[in-house]
């Protein structure tokens, strides 16, 4: 933890620290939960409700950070990046499906055209996602 | 006598491919556009960092597949906002207006159009807009409130939109009068 490490550090302990925030939320979580089936408490609805936001959060922030800063060799690099990917191209074919409806017929033969190739591309990061939580895993 | 003409088929099939281009379908596209722009990002930085994987090559032919999709959209996002910069003679065309640009202006113009939705700071600008990381952040705000004033006078002076801690953008809607993100 030197101050003078080179920048690629810097990128380095972005990431772990943002894993940090991710799993000190998930054990939070955990923690509440367990309390909640313990006890029954109703009031812990609600923070468990905004803690699962929280961990939604930093689970984008933490791949966000992982395929910019990180480095193929962590083990979650690669599942950050196809999830980040299958997440953009989800949005996009979702926004595109959705101005299609109301075109003409030109307009939504072009849309549709580029949400198939899109799912496409989707269909090819998922097996690319299995395959390396596969790989990771074994 | 009317309530004889199919009224959707008829506005459906008047309509020829590219004739549909609406300026309210300006800010969805610039919205596309701003989606690819990000998932090519994200494919470069993957590419950039892995050799030899078995993955590389269809990686790359994705990369290919969304920048030839984002050049489309940037055509077109410029053609829905009526906005044409002839690169030869840096002349603007707005509305029926020309402008007469200097070539650094027309570099400006042309990259931010390009990515609309996207804010840069002076730095990036003078990076990737003209290719000189020489010139200084007071340079780069001078030319783009030079480029702003001269906008103006062709209904345009809304168009570049300054983001505070930002930088500097395209507005969503080109002309409409109000600023971007």
């Amino acid at each position: 933890m030197s101050e003078l490490e080179p920048d690629k550090h810097v990128g380095e302990q972005l990431v772990s620290a943002r894993l940090q925030v991710l799993q000190s939320k998930r054990l939070l979580m955990a923690s509440n939960q367990r309390r909640q089936q313990r006890r029954g408490t109703e009031g812990l609805a609600e923070r468990i409700e905004k803690l699962r936001k929280e961990i939604e959060h930093a689970q984008l922030a933490y791949r966000v950070a992982l395929v910019r800063w990180g480095s193929p060799a962590m083990s979650d690099y690669w599942p950050a990046a196809y999830s980040r990917l299958i997440d953009l191209a989800d949005h996009l074919a979702l926004r595109l499906k959705s101005a299609a409806r109301g075109g003409s017929v030109s307009r939504r033969y072009e849309l549709s055209v580029e949400v198939e190739v899109l799912e496409l591309l989707i269909q090819q990061w998922r097996e690319s996602l299995r395959l390396t939580i596969v790989k990771a895993s074994a | 006598m009317e309530a004889r003409i199919p009224r959707e088929p008829a506005q459906t099939w008047s309509q020829l491919p590219g004739e549909d281009l609406t300026t309210s379908a300006l800010p969805e596209v610039a919205g596309w556009i701003s989606i690819y722009e990000e998932m090519g990002a994200v494919l470069r930085s993957v590419i950039s960092r892995t050799d030899g994987s078995a993955d590389m090559d269809g990686l790359r032919r994705n990369l290919q597949w969304i920048e030839e999709r984002l050049g489309v959209w940037r055509d077109r996002h410029a053609a829905l906002a009526g906005v044409a910069i002839d690169r030869k003679d840096h002349t603007l065309i707005y509305g029926g207006k020309s402008l007469r640009l200097t070539r650094r202006e027309a570099d400006l113009l042309d990259f931010l159009l390009r990515h609309p939705r996207t804010s840069f700071t002076s730095k990036q600008l003078a990076t990737l807009a003209w290719q000189n990381s020489r010139l200084s952040d007071a340079q780069v705000r001078t030319y783009i409130m030079r480029l702003r004033g001269r906008l103006r006078d062709i209904g345009l002076g809304e168009s570049i939109t300054v983001v505070r801690n930002r930088g500097y953008g395209m507005a969503a809607n080109l002309g409409g009068g109000k600023t971007g993100s």
